[in-house]
């Protein structure tokens, strides 16, 4: 196996490569640049052509993907970004902090509301429990993410005043003590409960779906009829294999969760990387663009090896050599 | 290797998604808002003391000045920050470069220096100026009691750290333009020919002259002067290229105005408390909160009490907040206009000058006249932005009252006129297709150019084709589509053949003096007008002869204003649309707020005059 992954990760070099190449020369090809937005009647024309001469904008490609290429290989240097006047690794790390713990809050809210609802509702299919669950399904499904996160912004932020309605920390808390970490939560609760509602309605889905079909697996019935009990045979036997697709897609969603939210973070104001990303766009700014695909990229080819090594653990029938 | 094929093509296609979603930019332009909804009510005035403002003729909806009676409490004032994007956090003059920064970093900077009626600086702020028209040299005089906030006095080392900053080789902002450049001896500094800049005099520790190589009446608006200085002792010996970067300008800046940065959470908010070192009035407040916000949220914020002050609150959800019963809104003119471009000729990179083409499609200064009188701007202005935009009449906005033409008859909406003009001029639908053709008979299409962005970018741009459809002239959007922002400025500044018609806007600086955007040799004249009487005219404002005894001369330069804004009118070079209204939204217990331009308003003065906010219904 480990020769496998090694294999994996080798080959990702050529394709990181030719990622990093594509990024480049579509980022390029957008129209305008970062300087394009500073355009107003007190800008001296000079001054942009300067900035943008300074910031070897003008040079042809090959040689401004060199120049980039280079940094990063050599220094580690992701260059400054455009817009916020920053280095591009420390700017990233920010928001990537913000990002992860919202995310994982998600992720674990996803799994306290899903697994439980997606078990019993396949254990007891056609139940009045599980009818619920299925209508609880296609709303969550149904309901645009940026309508959910209002509603419960207008009821539990403005109306009742029981979460903080923007940001990601209060003011004036001193980093790294325990209340530090309590506001984080507490800033954080609202667009988690956002976002891990939409992501329950898969995981439900695939869940129930699973433990109806082990139900009639000969397995079970050699469970019970050896004389395992109901609810061990549910813990035990069913729950494991129907974990095997979500397992299957751990990988993905782990890189899935660093890439933030645009919605949520837009609405609750929340500094994550999604906006980063979709901002560093419109706005043009290459370095922090660029970055942030390789760094994407990179990510998925991970997640998709932590996908296949996750589902050899899981399940003894597979194996990667 | 075939999965991971497949894993490089889907990121491709979520990247050319992500590509084509375009988005927002902070420029000017004429629809950078989102939805307008009209409810069909004019507009009321709630609070019946207040006296309803106006400049020239233009009522403005709401008050500009708010001032109420009562005890004031101390306490927090919450401010809002509409931005969809975390800001930069800058705190620094010289180097920020946008306006959010500029916003956060105003309770800091007070008025450093103040402008008058119509932005030019005035006697007032902590630092006042002498101007010497005859030996070509400002002089700074800085306030004898203006204190940074670590106790440090302010002196003119402060402004020299300024100058020799924009000025170095290293320095990595937008400042050292053409006005800097004329400042004495900064050149040569600037090309490491010498230590330091030879047009800078210090007489005194609160005196600094500073030596022009050519005194224009720009200079009275700041051209070339600084309006803050920035703490030399503090931040001196950190090298240019890491000051964007530094703790020292992102977390702890020192501040010369009534209130200092107290804590920050980078890009989301900012706690000011009051400068223990300043010299003036004692603050009302004991904090003050700036925090980010979303434009989705922000009328429920301003409902609940959440916050004291949105400033420049976006008017497209105007008729959700205009009858809070918690709120009290202040007006007043923005200093930005729309407008409707046409392109005369070519831009010519090499000699970096316009060059006319009179074989243009709307060459014929009657065509352009009769594009102009078909605008429905008065339908637009209630239609879509709830009478918050004010139909234009001249190139100089209401912003500067006194050099605007308030009497300007504008292009009034007049179909009949326009298509009047046309038959007059020739334009006459031969082919029966009930399109006019070209006095010469052939077919007359003209292209649109317009940008994409909020919601009613597209209704509003096939509402003006409409217009001109409806008077006979076959308009349409270019590729038949709107265009995003950089790909219209790109397509504006490289004078794409196809263009004839495009929307824009432009929000003026301090200095009204056209020079920039409708001048000959200016980058930014996209519609690539010019004439020697337009040469002319503009020279005129720039003149020597706008120096008056004492300052300005405001006769003479308002005449100069005044004809140039004939000239341009009657020749329609561009057709202005609109000028806009801007709102600040106040919680019903904050004391004080003033948007007059020229006003006695500081952060220090505004109070609470409860603990806690009203709450809306």
């Amino acid at each position: 196996m480990w020769k496998t992954i090694l294999r994996r990760v080798l080959l990702m070099i050529p394709q990181i490569i030719i990622l990093s190449i594509i990024v480049f020369i579509l980022g390029q090809m957008m129209p305008g640049d970062p300087f394009t937005g500073l355009i107003t009647p007190d800008m001296d024309p000079l001054v942009i052509a300067e900035l943008r001469e300074k910031a070897g904008l003008n040079d042809p490609l090959p040689v401004q993907y060199k120049n980039w290429i280079t940094k990063i290989l050599t220094k580690g240097d992701f260059g400054l970004s455009y817009t916020y006047k920053m280095p591009v690794a420390t700017l990233i790390g920010s928001r990537a902090i913000n990002t992860l713990w919202l995310s994982l809050l998600t992720l674990v809210l996803t799994y306290l509301i899903a697994i439980p609802l997606g078990m019993y509702a396949g254990r007891y299919n056609n139940s009045a429990f599980d009818k619920g669950v299925i209508i609880y399904n296609f709303v969550s499904y149904a309901i645009p993410q940026f309508i959910l996160a209002l509603i419960l912004l207008a009821i539990f932020g403005y109306k009742l005043g029981w979460f903080p309605t923007t940001g990601s920390v209060e003011i004036g808390v001193q980093k790294g003590t325990f209340a530090y970490f309590l506001s984080k939560l507490h800033y954080m609760i609202l667009p988690a409960i956002t976002a891990a509602v939409l992501r329950t309605t898969g995981t439900i889905q695939y869940l129930r779906n699973e433990v109806i079909d082990a139900k009639t697996q000969d397995y079970v019935k050699t469970a019970r009829s050896k004389g395992v009990p109901i609810d061990k045979v549910y813990s035990h036997h069913i729950f494991r294999n129907s974990l095997l697709p979500i397992a299957a897609f751990f990988g993905f969603t782990i890189t899935g969760l660093l890439g933030g939210a645009v919605f949520i973070e837009t609405i609750f104001s929340y500094s994550g990387m999604g906006e980063l990303f979709i901002s560093s766009i419109t706005s043009r700014d290459y370095s922090v663009m660029n970055t942030l695909v390789l760094l994407f990229g990179v990510l998925t080819l991970f997640g998709s090896l932590l996908s296949d090594v996750i589902m050899t653990i899981v399940d003894p029938r597979i194996r990667i050599e | 290797m075939k999965k991971n094929w497949k894993i490089i093509t889907s990121l491709l296609l979520v990247l050319v998604l992500a590509l084509t979603a375009c988005g927002k930019k902070e420029v000017s332009g004429p629809n950078d808002e989102e939805a307008v909804v009209d409810d069909g009510e004019t507009t009321t005035q709630t609070e019946d003391k207040d006296e309803v403002a106006s400049v020239g003729d233009i009522k403005l909806p709401h008050p500009s000045l708010i001032k109420k009676d009562g005890e004031t409490v101390g306490g927090t004032l919450n401010v809002g920050l509409v931005t969809d994007t975390p800001f930069e956090g800058i705190f620094n003059t010289f180097l920020y470069s946008n306006n959010a920064d500029s916003l956060l970093a105003s309770p800091m900077k007070g008025s450093f220096t103040k402008g008058g009626a119509n932005s030019e600086i005035v006697d007032g702020g902590y630092c006042n100026f002498e101007f010497d028209k005859e030996a070509k040299t400002a002089t700074y005089k800085i306030h004898k009691d203006l204190t940074w906030s670590d106790g440090v006095p302010v002196t003119v080392d402060d402004i020299i750290f300024v100058y020799e900053s924009i000025a170095h080789k290293d320095y990595p902002g937008v400042r050292f333009d053409t006005n800097y450049r004329n400042v004495v001896g900064i050149e040569e500094y600037h090309n490491g020919t010498a230590d330091s800049i030879s047009g800078l005099k210090k007489i005194d520790d609160k005196t600094l002259e500073v030596s022009f190589k050519e005194f224009y009446p720009g200079i009275l608006w700041g051209a070339g002067l600084t309006y803050n200085a920035e703490p030399a002792h503090y931040l001196k010996d950190i090298p240019l290229k890491e000051m964007e970067a530094h703790e020292k300008v992102r977390v702890k800046p020192l501040s010369c105005g009534p209130f200092v940065v107290s804590n920050i959470v980078p890009g989301e908010s900012v706690e000011y408390i009051p400068n223990p070192h300043w010299f003036g009035e004692e603050p009302k407040v004991e904090k003050i909160v700036y925090k980010r916000t979303s434009q989705d949220t922000v009328v429920e914020a301003l409902k609940s009490g959440t916050f004291d002050v949105i400033e420049d609150i976006n008017v497209n959800s105007y008729p959700e907040y205009k009858d809070l019963s918690n709120i009290t809104l202040a007006s007043n003119i923005g200093r930005s206009y729309g407008y409707i471009g046409f392109k005369h000729g070519k831009w010519d990179v090499e000699a970096k000058t316009v060059v006319p083409d009179p074989t243009k499609k709307l060459s014929d200064v009657k065509l352009r006249q009769a594009i102009a009188y078909a605008m429905n701007n008065e339908e637009i202005a209630e239609v879509f932005y709830n009478d918050l935009r004010i139909p234009a009449n001249a190139l100089i906005t209401p912003f500067h009252a006194t050099f605007w033409n308030a009497a300007q008859e504008r292009y009034a909406y007049n179909p009949e006129k326009a298509m009047q003009i046309l038959d007059e001029a020739g334009y006459v639908d031969v082919d029966g297709d009930g399109m006019r053709e070209l006095p010469n008979g052939d077919k007359l299409k003209i292209n649109f150019l317009s940008m994409s962005g909020g919601d009613i970018a597209e209704p509003l741009a096939q509402f003006y084709i409409q217009c001109w459809k409806d008077v006979g002239l076959d308009v349409e959007l270019q590729n038949g589509r709107l265009i995003e922002m950089n790909a219209f400025y790109d397509m504006v500044e490289d004078d794409n053949e196809d263009i004839d018609l495009y929307m824009a806007a432009w929000s003026v600086g301090s200095n009204p003096e056209p020079s920039g955007l409708y001048g000959r040799e200016a980058l930014f004249n996209y519609s690539r007008y010019a004439s020697e009487e337009n040469d002319k005219l503009i020279a005129a404002i720039s003149s020597e002869k706008a120096f008056g005894e004492d300052g300005i001369d405001n006769d003479y330069l308002v005449k100069a204003y005044h004809d140039w804004q004939k000239y341009v009118h009657d020749q329609v070079v561009v057709a202005p649309t609109h000028y806009r209204v801007t709102l600040t939204a106040l919680n019903n217990r904050v004391n004080y707020w003033d948007l007059n331009k020229i006003n006695e308003w500081g952060w220090e003065k505004v109070g609470l005059l409860s603990d806690t906010p009203e709450k809306g219904n």
